[in-house]
């Protein structure tokens, strides 16, 4: 008999068995052991609404709703039939598509499967009475963002949605996690470390059935802190109102403080529809020619044009190479090198006041000149043109101020005295943000002070750090004061570029700029304050292809106009 | 009692002692199962159980031979009144209710058919002391005996339980190696079984062949047939090393694991003794075969050695496939594991059929 045989088969079989339990207990148990941990733990997250934005005097800029979604968990749904009857009623939706949802969306048993979102509060209301019928669907209420300003406050808000790969990477280390909302631009973005709440949860251990046994573990959620901003709604308003359709944008800020009391771009966009997650209208604005989510007031360097003439005159004025008294003559243009420089108009003899005024280019060619390069941008640096604000969201480009050396070294070719002219009137290289253009007139406007803009108030009720800083500047308050009648000459006088801001009420002092643009037609520029005795706005409007500085000074009008009337100034 | 009987005796306790901690462990948290009384029942099982051992150590093997057709006879007639009658629990017909105790009549046919295997084979010449088996055409050797088991293994499918008939069909082939019949017979036994594979899957009800489906890939179907499967490999497998400590399994208190009291006893086994546990398990077993095959040598009765095969044999496989498909190795077979699983017919069988091995030891003087 074949006894021995016997016992030799069961002996390798049982030790096949036991290689079976090996690889299964020690070779993959630890696999095994987070998969038993995932059947049976479950975290069930507790969401909490973000920050608050408010204007400055606690306006709501953005907040948060609570929309109700329902799902269900499969395990849990007994009659599919019936239940699924009953949803199609009181969600007065299709029984088909709501089951095709439902399939499309299967996962795990556990895993609720979202049915529909957005649900009205009614319906949700329905839902929890009829509850009872509804084995295994569950009503849920989640904070959703709100934006009620829309489109007048987008790029100083920004918005928020589910975070993408490549934020994700960089926001990994800081507790983010995959399909958390994220701000994007804007506060949202600048401040989202403040705004965003602590997700909470429960960790509870579940049996089969996926009924609770008991409780592991509870982390409470946690409300993200509020954000009170420097913004006057009313003014953000006003201002985005008067720019209308034209492309361009507004700076409004107190020039004392540098706080941003209104900061508009036009073309702008919703972000409402970013929480809608409505997938064409966001296609379509990303690719829009228009870019609506182009910050032009920060991220926009265009040229200074005329507005720069106000630091080619104080880099004149304070090298001595020209007093008020100084005069030139305009025959309406001007012959420099071998090239002829023209002036928009011809002003005859002009002293340094009707220059400004009347924006004179031949007197600022001749007064460039005198200054040189080096000087204008000196005083241009001082004014902190080529640098960054270090505004509170981000976005912000340093603009350019070309000087001999920087064209040797990037352009490798020589300076000429043209550009010498071209500079004094602030053409050629050189590139500014309005942000800068409003900081650069608000130290006209509070006597020489440097003002840093900054757009948040308060954070979580307390007072931010990061503002009321400013530095005197380092120019002679004498001619400080020379430039500034000037600037209020150029509104009222009747020759002044700036004449139709001459209204009764309020005075008004600023300078006009027309920046000429290669094949378009040129941009906009008005940069000023009021009153002009004793300014409580700074601001500076840009339009961008518009015309002229024409453009740019009846939205002025439109703004001041309706802040008297509302009582804003 | 004799030693070698001693030690059989005590290591069929420590594996049913085994089985009765883990049934305990798998229902002290299940109402259902709590209802049942399952725990009390099986304790119960098991103490007639070893009664049951103690008389079938007393009583004579040799009277077997001549109650072999008793018990075939008996066993073809339950597993004709179970395909009329029967009780049907999980889809199949396999219990005969008799005086409110559920009989499982497939167990006792494997019994029967183990007796009358061996006493088919242990026929000895009449002219030298050789078995007749050597000298026998493959009519005799193999068809004949083939039919006989052939007849119980059908009705046993069409409860359905496959399992079991499958036990039949190896329990069969292991019996015609060891009486030693012709290797070219044993060869194209095996060759027919696997030409029988495809003829077999036809005969195959839908749930049998999604069963086997789903052992190629569990994942076809995770929540049904396959939800088993992948449950009871996470409990293994998450027993680890030293294992989560009895009633510390998780998968087997918070109910993830069906039938775990039955068939997937070794499941809650594995999870909360874990690798350690399970050695442990086979290593007894193991020893439960070695003093088997110990007795095996200690007679001469042809008979007396074909019936200690035949009762390793169907032990073994039980072991075997059940730890098998617990892991994932084997497709899904409703297979208890003998002296641990929760079933009464399994439990006395098993303690009657080593019972048997044990009286066997006692009487080898008489050869």
């Amino acid at each position: 008999m074949r006894i021995k045989i016997f016992f030799k088969i069961i002996i390798i079989v049982l030790s096949c068995v036991l290689f079976g339990l090996f690889y299964t207990q020690i070779i993959k148990g630890n696999f095994y052991n987070d998969l038993s941990r995932k059947n049976r733990i479950r975290l069930i997250t507790r969401e909490s609404s973000r920050g608050d934005i408010f204007d400055v005097e606690g306006r709501i800029l953005a907040d948060s709703s609570l929309s109700f979604s329902v799902s269900i968990i499969p395990q849990e749904l007994t009659h599919k039939d019936k239940v699924f009857s009953l949803l199609a009623k009181i969600l007065k939706m299709d029984k088909g598509k709501l089951e095709k949802t439902y399939r499309l969306g299967l996962m795990a048993p556990f895993a609720p499967v979202i049915i529909k979102d957005n649900l009205a509060k009614k319906t949700a209301l329905l839902l929890e009475d009829n509850r009872y019928k509804l084995a295994g669907v569950f009503v849920q209420g989640k904070p959703q963002r709100r934006y009620p300003s829309k489109e007048a406050l987008a790029h100083i808000i920004g918005y928020v949605r589910e975070v993408d790969k490549s934020r994700i990477t960089r926001l990994r280390d800081y507790g983010y996690k995959i399909k958390d909302n994220v701000g994007y631009g804007g506060i949202e973005e600048a401040q989202d470390i403040v705004l965003r709440a602590e997700k909470g949860g429960m960790q509870v251990e579940v049996d089969s059935k996926g009924h609770m046994v008991r409780l592991l573990g509870l982390r409470p959620s946690q409300r993200g802190r509020d954000v009170r901003l420097t913004i006057n709604l009313d003014m953000q308003r006003i201002a985005y109102e008067a720019l209308g359709n034209k492309k361009g944008c507004i700076v409004i800020m107190n020039p004392s403080t540098g706080a941003i009391l209104a900061m508009v771009s036009n073309p702008s966009y919703d972000p409402n529809i970013f929480i809608n997650n409505d997938k064409s209208k966001i296609m379509r604005l990303l690719n829009s020619k228009s870019a609506p989510f182009f910050n032009r007031a920060i991220s926009g360097a265009y040229p200074a044009a005329s507005l720069f003439k106000v630091i080619t005159a104080l880099a004149a004025l304070e090298s001595g190479k020209i007093s008020a008294s100084t005069t030139f003559f305009c025959e309406g243009k001007m012959r420099i090198g071998n090239r002829i420089f023209k002036c928009w108009d011809t002003h005859g003899r002009v002293d340094l006041a009707s220059a400004i005024a009347r924006s004179c280019d031949v007197y600022f060619y001749n007064t460039g000149l005198l200054a040189g390069p080096d000087k204008i941008a000196n005083y241009a640096a001082k004014f902190a043109l080529g640098k960054r604000s270090g505004i509170d969201i981000s976005g912000e480009v340093p603009g350019l101020v070309p000087t001999v050396t920087w064209k040797r070294w990037k352009r490798q070719a020589k300076w000429y005295k043209g550009d010498t002219a071209n500079f004094s009137i602030g053409q050629g290289d050189l590139l500014v943000t309005p942000l800068q253009m409003a900081r650069l007139i608000s130290a006209f406007a509070n006597g020489g002070y440097l003002v840093k803009p900054y757009l948040i108030e308060e954070i979580d009720n307390k007072s931010s750090v990061r503002k009321k800083a400013f530095k005197k500047l380092q120019v002679k308050s004498k001619n400080l004061k020379l430039i500034r009648d000037a600037l209020i000459k150029t509104v009222k006088d009747l020759n002044g570029t700036a004449h139709i801001l001459n209204m009764s009420g309020l005075s008004v002092a600023g300078k006009t700029g027309t920046a000429q643009v290669y094949n378009r037609s040129s941009h906009g520029w008005f940069m000023g304050f009021a009153p002009s005795d004793k300014p409580k706005i700074a601001f500076c409007v840009f339009t961008e292809n518009s015309g002229g500085s024409y453009v740019a000074c009846s939205v002025v009008k439109k703004i001041l106009k309706r802040f008297l009337e509302d009582k804003l100034i | 009692m004799h030693k070698s009987a001693k030690r059989l005796f005590i290591i069929t306790i420590a594996i049913a002692i085994i089985g009765l901690l883990t049934i305990y462990s798998a229902s002290y948290q299940d109402g259902a199962l709590q209802e049942r009384n399952i725990f009390t029942r099986q304790l119960c099982w098991v103490f007639l159980g070893v009664i049951v051992f103690i008389i079938f150590y007393n009583f004579n093997y040799r009277r077997l031979y001549d109650l072999t057709f008793v018990f075939y006879g008996l066993s073809i007639v339950f597993l004709i009144l179970v395909l009329i009658f029967g009780k049907i629990k999980f889809g199949a017909q396999r219990w005969l209710v008799v005086a409110g105790f559920s009989f499982q009549p497939s167990e006792l046919a494997r019994f029967a058919v183990i007796l009358f295997l061996a006493r088919y084979f242990s026929r000895k010449n009449i002219f030298s002391v050789r078995l007749r088996i050597k000298d026998l055409g493959i009519l005799r050797s193999l068809v004949f005996p083939g039919i006989l088991v052939g007849i119980p293994a059908f009705l046993v499918l069409r409860q359905p339980d496959l399992g079991t008939s499958l036990m039949f069909v190896f329990i069969f082939l292991i019996l015609v190696f060891v009486a030693g019949a012709r290797k070219r017979y044993i060869v194209s036994l095996l060759g027919l079984s696997l030409v029988m594979l495809p003829v077999f899957w036809y005969f195959l009800k839908d749930y049998q062949k999604e069963r086997l489906l789903v052992f190629v890939n569990p994942n076809i179907d995770p929540l049904g047939a396959g939800y088993t499967v992948i449950q009871s490999k996470i409990a293994v497998g998450s027993g680890t090393l030293f294992g989560r400590g009895w009633l510390g399994g998780t998968q087997n208190t918070l109910n993830f694991l069906p039938e775990r009291h039955t068939d997937f006893i070794f499941s809650c086994f594995a999870e909360s003794s874990g690798f350690l546990g399970s050695t442990i398990l086979l290593f007894l077993f193991y020893l439960l075969f070695k003093e088997c095959i110990n007795i095996i040598y200690s007679t001469r009765d042809p008979f007396a050695r074909l019936l200690v095969v035949g009762i390793v044999a169907g032990i073994f496989l039980q072991v075997v496939i059940n730890v098998s498909m617990t892991i994932g190795f084997m497709p899904i077979v409703g297979l208890p594991l003998p002296l641990l699983s929760y079933g009464g017919t399994s439990t006395l069988i098993t303690f009657m059929s080593l019972g048997v091995v044990a009286n066997i030891s006692k009487k080898r003087m008489i050869f």
